[in-house]
């Protein structure tokens, strides 16, 4: 288990990116039965100060004992310029989840400190470079603001997620569901993680049981262009996941994808094209990946 | 002597058979009669208190005592009753009771001066524990609700005099759970008690003008009508509302559950369901309403322990009728009043067997809980893992064994340790009676099943099937396998099946 765990998981969907106390034993041995595509280990805000090295041990051991299958792990450190977050770092990726949530993510400097403290980490347990990512949490003002060094500042980044509520609290606002006072810096994010070609998560919704509010609140991001949501309640993973479904249409053309690549592997021909253009490995591999949510949602059938 | 599950009946507990499998069979073919009496003239039936009574029903030491519990934790009568033989000096008495709720711990002074010197009947809480820890001569006879019905018409168990306790009566006795200043709704198991008992005592704080209006239990069967001032505390209102439950594993099994019995082809238009108490009770009554609201099946009935998720259902024309064997809380009293389509259903009605059909036998799908389970699906659900009575098991087996379909439904773990065990510290409801184990890290079907397993395979080939043995396996790599508690010679509990026979003895926990 312990091996295959060195080499990078990827070309995953992010939808579903489900929140869990990292002090909560509980909580944690069960997590897996829900069907989210990343889990966030939260040793952050969830954990008391007195707790900190406890809540570590039993992550550590968390991390030890269970296999993931296809499910990704990322641990939500604290804040790097806490006395806890290199802490977190130095105990925990030697376990191999998949990669840190950075909270806090302010300046390009303190990614980069980052960044060469996980290469020699890396170094030291002989895994490829850039084996453990990076989510960027923007959360605050400066954030927003210095998102596009932000998100240049390391290869390790693979997502950028926009945190609503520290956000509003860095500003001194309330957090309404109407979502105005967030218009700005959720576009800056969104855009900027399309710019760099990386995931764009949206903010939590944290009433767990206004699941209309959740898909209201979820639909829109979808429409701004985000491709995935971090949530605090595995009752939100099946509303989100069905509103980032895939679209008849979508399903459509990944299929066609498939079997233009079918066919060219059947006829020996190394180039594919599609509708005269270029199919390339990356654009096959998320066909699959898009036949495969269409299949897990029971869009189409299995053998489709 | 081994039963057929394998658990060692001890030859020491004369008279008592062996569980010979789901299909029951009684040993004689004619019901012990009740006793005869005459009422006429007419008497007055009336008594001030119970002292009284107890004097005029001419109780004695040894004698058998049964109450019943439609006031659950909220009963206040069986203390009164208590004091009352104790203080006429009777002693060393059999007490019968449907069953004793965590509010019943008051009554261990009465086992602790003899007042009690044995018990037959469902058990819980305090009590289970005190019992466990041996402080009884004889174990305590545990039967489900049909296994005590068998009890009393075969003559097994003869009962000298019944206390029962409703909300309102008129002088004759004619009463219900419905009436009165503390309704509590059906009296399900009431009015099976007075039949077979040699006298009945209906015990009220609320006497009404004869004759009384709705009557549950006829005046043919009662001796005597006792009035005291608190019955016990009112009940209670629906604890969680439906659709706000919080709990994920809950909510998940509860959604496996709902997919994988309509895979089975048992949830279905015009399907009959029931489902047992708890939590997971909450999260499945919640789960099956939204989905009969997507998909518009409507059920044909609902039946058991009623609660305000059941009654709202019936409202929004969910469900076409509601039997009621015992109401759980304030709406389903209500409904009960109120609603011609909720009806109250006697105990024998709902689940005897030894008749010409009852409701259980009618039903399609029935969800219960347990606490352990083992590889051969026998349940147990009154003990905690570690040896001691918690939980009352109601009328678990019953159902099972009768349904057409039953599942399990209950978390891979509890507090680190694994629901599914090799061995089962207690078997209440055997394994042949259960079809299929829900948890939130899969389903298991009884291979006893193979057609339902084909054709659950066939219609949902998403959900995740394992074969019990292997989810046990996969659970107890996390957590551990459960070192096995050691036990001392003494018995302290034996649980009885519909038939009367035994299904397994509990012997005390060495400390």
């Amino acid at each position: 288990m312990k091996e295959n765990r060195k080499i990078k998981k990827r070309n995953l969907f992010r939808r579903s990116l489900l929140y869990v106390p990292g002090n909560m034993p509980r909580m944690l041995h069960s997590i897996l039965s829900f069907d989210m595509d990343t889990i966030i280990i939260d040793l952050g805000d969830a954990v008391r100060p007195e707790n900190k090295l406890a809540a570590r041990i039993l992550v550590r051991n968390f991390l030890k004992t269970y296999d993931f299958g296809d499910v990704e792990v990322f641990i939500r450190i604290n804040q790097i310029d806490s006395p806890y977050g290199f802490e977190d770092l130095k105990m925990l990726l030697p376990e191999m989840p998949d990669g840190i949530r950075l909270p806090r993510s302010t300046h390009m400097s303190l990614i980069k400190e980052v960044d060469m403290y996980i290469s020699q980490i890396e170094d030291e347990l002989e895994v490829e470079d850039g084996r453990f990512s990076i989510i960027a949490s923007i959360d605050t003002a400066i954030g927003v603001l210095n998102v596009q060094q932000i998100a240049q500042s390391s290869s390790r980044i693979c997502a950028l997620a926009f945190d609503a509520e520290h956000y509003t609290l860095d500003l001194g606002i309330e957090r309404t569901k109407e979502n105005e006072s967030l218009l700005f810096a959720r576009m800056q994010v969104l855009l900027t993680a399309k710019a760099m070609n990386i995931d764009a998560i949206d903010t939590i919704f944290s009433d767990v049981y206004d699941e209309e509010g959740l898909i209201q609140e979820t639909r829109h991001a979808k429409s701004l262009g985000f491709t995935g949501k971090s949530l605090i309640s595995p009752r939100q993973i099946i509303p989100v996941h069905n509103v980032f479904a895939p679209t008849k249409k979508e399903i459509e053309f990944a299929q066609r994808i498939i079997s233009a690549a079918e066919q060219a592997r059947k006829r020996r021909i190394g180039v594919i094209s599609l509708d005269g253009k270029l199919v390339d490995s990356p654009a096959i591999s998320r066909a699959e990946l898009t036949l495969k949510m269409a299949r897990d949602l029971g869009l189409v059938m299995e053998n489709e | 002597m081994k039963n057929i599950l394998g658990r060692e009946i001890p030859e020491s507990l004369h008279n008592f058979k062996p569980y010979r499998g789901r299909k029951v069979r009684p040993n004689l073919d004619q019901q012990v009669s009740p006793p005869l009496k005459t009422g006429w003239p007419a008497k007055n039936k009336v008594v001030k208190s119970l002292r009284e009574v107890i004097k005029l029903t001419g109780l004695k030491d040894g004698m058998t005592v049964a109450t019943h519990h439609h006031l659950q934790d909220r009963d206040q009568i069986l203390i009164q009753i208590l004091e009352a033989i104790k203080q006429e000096g009777i002693r060393n008495i059999t007490l019968a009771p449907t069953g004793l709720f965590p509010c019943h711990r008051i009554i261990i002074p009465y086992i602790q001066d003899g007042t009690i010197g044995h018990i037959e009947g469902d058990i819980s809480g305090e009590v289970g524990r005190f019992i466990c820890e041996g402080n009884l001569s004889k174990p305590v006879i545990i039967r489900s609700h049909t296994a005590r019905l068998f009890a009393r018409f075969t003559g097994k168990q003869p009962v000298d005099v019944a206390f029962l306790a409703v909300s309102a009566s008129d002088r004759c006795g004619n009463s219900n759970g419905i009436s009165g200043a503390n309704p509590f709704g059906s009296m399900g198991y009431a009015i099976t008690e007075a039949r077979y008992a040699k006298q009945v005592v209906v015990v009220t704080n609320t006497i009404l003008p004869y004759p009384l209006q709705q009557i549950s239990l006829s005046q043919e069967f009662v001796d005597w009508v006792v009035e005291v001032e608190q019955i016990g505390k009112p009940i209670r209102k629906m604890p969680v509302r439906i659709g706000m439950v919080s709990n994920p594993i809950g909510y998940l099994i509860a959604r496996y559950a709902i997919r994988f019995g309509q895979a089975a082809g048992f949830i279905k238009k015009g399907f009959s369901f029931q489902i047992g108490s708890g939590a997971l009770g909450a999260e499945i009554g919640r789960a099956l309403l939204n989905t009969m609201k997507e998909q518009e099946l409507n059920a044909s009935f609902i039946s058991g322990g009623i609660t305000g998720a059941h009654v709202e259902m019936l409202k929004e024309g969910w469900t076409n009728m509601l039997l009621d064997v015992e109401s759980m809380d304030a709406e389903a009293v209500e409904s009960l009043l109120i609603n011609n389509n909720h009806q109250e259903i006697s105990a024998t009605t709902y689940a005897n067997p030894f008749t010409q059909g009852c409701v259980v036998n009618e039903l399609d799908i029935v969800f219960l809980g347990a606490t352990e389970i083992d590889t051969d699906f026998n349940v147990n659900v009154s003990t905690e893992s570690n040896g001691l009575i918690k939980n009352t098991v109601g009328g678990h087996s019953d159902v099972a064994g009768s349904a057409k379909f039953s599942v399990i439904l209950a978390p891979a773990f509890r507090n680190r340790i694994s629901t599914i065990k090799n061995e089962v510290i207690a078997v209440n409801t055997p394994g042949d009676c259960v079809d299929a184990l829900v948890t939130e890290y899969g389903i298991c079907i009884n291979p006893k099943k193979e057609d339902i397993l084909e054709k659950v395979v066939e219609n949902d080939p998403k959900l995740p099937i394992i074969p019990i043995e292997e989810l046990m396996n996969k659970i107890q790599k996390l957590t551990g396998t459960p070192k096995p508690l050691e036990f001392d010679e003494k018995i302290v509990a034996v649980w009885e099946y519909a038939d009367g026979t035994v299904l397994d003895v509990l012997r005390k926990v060495k400390i």
